[in-house]
């Protein structure tokens, strides 16, 4: 399909620059087609977190709602060079499932004025682990293939190299380059 | 540290769980804090995966989620540019990608996502938006009427301006027009100065009614350098009152043969 393939990604921002711009920079100079890519690449690890923290569909979808609206009306304070849009992302989701949090134990000093039993001491922090986690399973969702079968058997299996080379048929550099390709990628998903 | 640095595959399977240790990347590990942080971290990294427990590629949020946030931000504009437009009540979905996962009735458990009231939020505003996004089009004559050149060569006549809406750059622009093909009623889609397709995506030509809750695809348009065209056979007979709405969306190849509710320009025929 010759006409899909030219159907690329246009830099509006900076005009008559060869090279073509990253997703970082468009979104930052205020591509809209940016917003739909970003969204495309992190609106499930957006969603995973705050329905992981909140249990609750409804507030999941709000808080996804949220963090896109958000992040592209502060677009100028996003800058490509000291973080990816991933991270910056994932931060403000931090921020709208606090938010919720806290307006849930609002609501629940508000009933326990009326009634009864001792209020709730504080918000639950967002947990680090749970971001992380997501972040991680995001990332290993989008390995290649191959590489994500090998990550799998280690992982999940408990699949020594060798093993892993036998029940696959790769040889055995094949499996530990992509071991190491595959965790490293993970590592930094959440590492930075 | 005296011994050289065990290489990155040696540091890896040191932080996997079923490999036999190595002697000396264990004795290295030891006496090297650099060396022991980045198997500390690839360490880490397996025991989130683990933890997470789900081996599958996280789900998306559901379509709704991204019509909503089109919704708000175009609120945010302020040149009349608006949302792509949700289809309206009714059994139909054809204007939502993925409409399967909008449930209009449930029987209302706690997994159940039935945000009924945004839903109808979405929609009621929605409309207004549509409204105001054709306003300022060039006054068509409808479908079928404005057929040019009769006999000898086709002559397209505009009938119908298409102006940019939702996402669309602000400078995209094109016309619709009628043409006889040996009695064939044909109508052609030219549009300029789409300039921000997503990489992969692809432009298609619709037809829907002013509420937008009934499509006809006509099909996909060519790229010819900057602009794009398609010419597509109008059926005969077709209620042309009902379908008096040219829409353009982006689509991907994603096997989803609905409309993917990312309109990029439209215009009235009527």
């Amino acid at each position: 399909m010759s006409d899909a393939e030219r159907l690329r990604p246009t830099a509006r921002s900076d005009a008559g620059s060869a090279a073509p711009a990253t997703l970082e920079q468009r979104f930052a100079a205020g591509d809209q087609a940016a917003l739909r890519e970003a969204y495309d690449r992190h609106g499930s690890a957006v969603y995973a977190i705050a329905l992981r923290c909140l249990r609750a569909h409804h507030d999941a979808e709000d808080v996804t709602q949220q963090v896109f609206v958000r992040a592209w009306r502060s677009r100028s304070t996003f800058d490509p060079e000291r973080g990816t849009l991933g991270a910056w992302l994932v931060g403000i989701t931090r921020h709208q499932v606090t938010d919720r949090l806290a307006g849930r134990l609002r609501d629940l000093r508000t009933a326990d004025r009326a009634g009864h039993a001792a209020p709730p001491s504080g918000p639950a922090p967002v947990s680090e682990q749970v971001v992380d986690a997501v972040v991680v399973a995001d990332e290993l969702g989008r390995l290649t293939p191959q590489v994500r079968a090998v990550v799998r058997l280690a992982f999940f299996d408990d699949l020594t190299h060798q093993q892993i080379a036998a029940v696959t048929g790769l040889p055995l550099g094949t499996v530990k380059s992509h071991l190491r390709r595959g965790l490293d990628r993970l590592r930094r998903g959440w590492a930075g | 540290m005296n011994a050289p640095h065990p290489d990155a595959e040696q540091l890896t399977l040191a932080a996997l769980p079923a490999e036999q240790s190595d002697p000396e990347v264990a004795a290295h590990l030891l006496v090297c804090t650099q060396c022991r942080a980045e198997v500390d971290e690839l360490r880490r990294t397996v025991e989130l995966a683990r933890a997470d427990g789900v081996d599958e590629p996280l789900p998306a949020p559901p379509t709704r989620v991204w019509q909503a946030i089109l919704e708000e931000l175009a609120g945010d504009e302020t040149d009349g540019r608006g949302a792509p437009e949700r289809n309206g009540q009714g059994t139909h979905e054809p204007v939502v990608r993925g409409g399967r996962d909008v449930p209009e009735h449930d029987g209302g458990t706690d997994e159940a996502p039935v945000p009924l009231r945004p839903a109808r939020r979405w929609r009621r505003s929605l409309v207004g938006v549509a409204a105001a996004a054709v306003v300022g089009l060039g006054v068509g004559v409808g479908i079928g009427v404005g057929v040019g050149g009769s006999g000898g060569e086709p002559d397209p006549t505009p009938v119908v301006q298409l102006g940019p809406v939702g996402f669309a750059d602000p400078s995209a622009s094109g016309t619709a027009a009628m043409v006889d093909r040996d009695g064939d009623q044909r109508m052609v889609v030219e549009l300029r100065g789409v300039t921000n397709l997503a990489g992969g995506d692809y432009l298609e030509a619709w037809l829907m009614d002013s509420g937008g809750s009934r499509l006809l695809p006509l099909g996909a348009l060519a790229r010819h350098g900057e602009e794009f065209r398609g010419e597509f056979t109008i059926p005969a007979g077709l209620p042309a009152g009902e379908f008096d709405r040219v829409d353009v969306s982006a689509e991907r190849f994603d096997g989803d043969p609905g409309h993917s509710t990312v309109s990029l320009l439209r215009g009235d025929l009527a």
